[in-house]
């Protein structure tokens, strides 16, 4: 639990001060696409490369 | 001659008071995070052995009695940016052991069964205050001043303090082994990196955290110089995640289950950061607006699939 509050709410703000520079050189709506690129081609990534998401079940079905 | 090049855009002056400002707001977020990332792994170890609820009792003291001394020094005329800073700081020294003792007291809160949908429920109020918070948190400051915002803050802060005594929290189970918090801290560290499944939803919710929430500290760029729609305008955009936030909760909370909740959180999480990226091109406040609520129910269907999978890691 203390774990997903460290990434959840943790790396949030720590995001928004690389991000913050990125903005202050380029403007905050590229940015904004940058971000959105980033998570789109990082889930991707990851959706193709670990199995054991993929064969994950809900509970109920264990 | 290379640093004087790299910089030269600070030799005008009003460009360095608008990058300065820029660079404070963002080290405000990192004085924020930098302690959650660097004490969570600890407050997870410590509400594994103290009593919960004088814990719970403990931060939320520090929240009422920081709001409050902000309030006071607003009130005064005394208050800094450094004060600011440090409180931002300690706010997230005490959320790194206030977030644990929430979240390990809601299974006893509910039967198990019932955990997904009381998980949905709480980020919903969770989210919801959050992006409301800042809106109507705007809104107010017309009204009371920031000082009167302080004071707000701390009788809300009174408020969490006496509904901690009226639910039953109950003392976390002795560890029958005698290990040390720093080996506790290890182990917890050590089970979410070799457990697959924890790994893998851990780095999907790291991916979308880092690179998606702080879209929300643009929104003010966005309001003045893109959509020219001003500080009223400002606060419907803080306001519609939030509205998108409670939407998506009611809607998971309804469902008791999803058949396929890996395809389901991949599908989100690729949603979420694929809904960002039209932002940079829209001209139009409604549109503008509409996305904004849209978006926002792609991120709250996470905690309840995170729930769901992370249930059982073994499978």
């Amino acid at each position: 639990m203390s774990l997903f509050g460290l990434i959840n709410r943790g790396l949030g703000p720590m995001g928004s001060f690389p991000f913050g520079l990125v903005a202050a050189a380029i403007g905050a709506p590229w940015t904004v696409a940058i971000c959105g690129l980033i998570t789109v081609g990082l889930i991707a990534y990851l959706a193709f490369s670990r199995s054991d998401l993929r064969t994950a079940k809900p509970i109920g079905e264990v | 001659m290379l640093l004087r090049n790299t910089f030269r855009a600070f030799r005008h002056r009003d460009y360095s008071i608008f990058w300065c400002g820029l660079f404070l707001g963002h080290t405000e977020g990192l004085c924020l995070g930098l302690p959650r990332v660097i004490f969570s792994p600890l407050g997870g170890a410590i509400v594994d052995r103290a009593d919960r609820k004088i814990l719970f009792v403990v931060t939320q003291t520090a929240f009422l009695l920081m709001a409050l001394s902000l309030g006071v020094m607003d009130y005064l005329g005394t208050i800094r940016v450094w004060h600011v800073l440090a409180i931002s700081a300690l706010t997230g020294f005490f959320v790194s052991f206030e977030q644990p003792v929430r979240q390990s007291i809601l299974h006893q809160l509910v039967p198990r069964p019932e955990l997904p949908n009381a998980v949905t429920l709480y980020q919903m109020v969770f989210n919801g205050s959050m992006l409301f918070g800042p809106s109507i948190g705007g809104l107010l400051i017309a009204f009371i001043d920031t000082k009167g915002c302080f004071f707000v803050a701390t009788i809300g802060n009174s408020i969490v303090l006496l509904t901690i005594f009226m639910i039953h929290i109950a003392a976390a189970p002795r560890p029958t082994n005698k290990t040390t918090v720093s080996q506790d801290m290890a182990e917890g560290l050590a089970l979410a990196w070799n457990t697959p499944i924890f790994l893998s939803l851990f780095t999907v919710l790291g991916i979308v955290t880092f690179c998606t929430k702080p879209y929300t500290q643009f929104m003010p760029v966005f309001a003045r110089d893109i959509l020219q729609v001003g500080a009223p305008g400002l606060g419907l955009l803080l306001m519609a995640p939030g509205a998108g936030a409670i939407l998506g909760g009611l809607t998971l909370a309804s469902i008791r289950r999803f058949p396929k909740p890996h395809s389901l959180l991949f599908f989100l999480a690729a949603g979420f950061g694929s809904s960002i990226y039209p932002l940079r091109r829209f001209a139009s406040f409604f549109a503008f607006t509409l996305f904004s609520i849209f978006r926002r129910r792609f991120s709250d269907h996470f905690p309840f699939l995170r729930c769901d999978l992370a249930a059982n890691p073994k499978r």
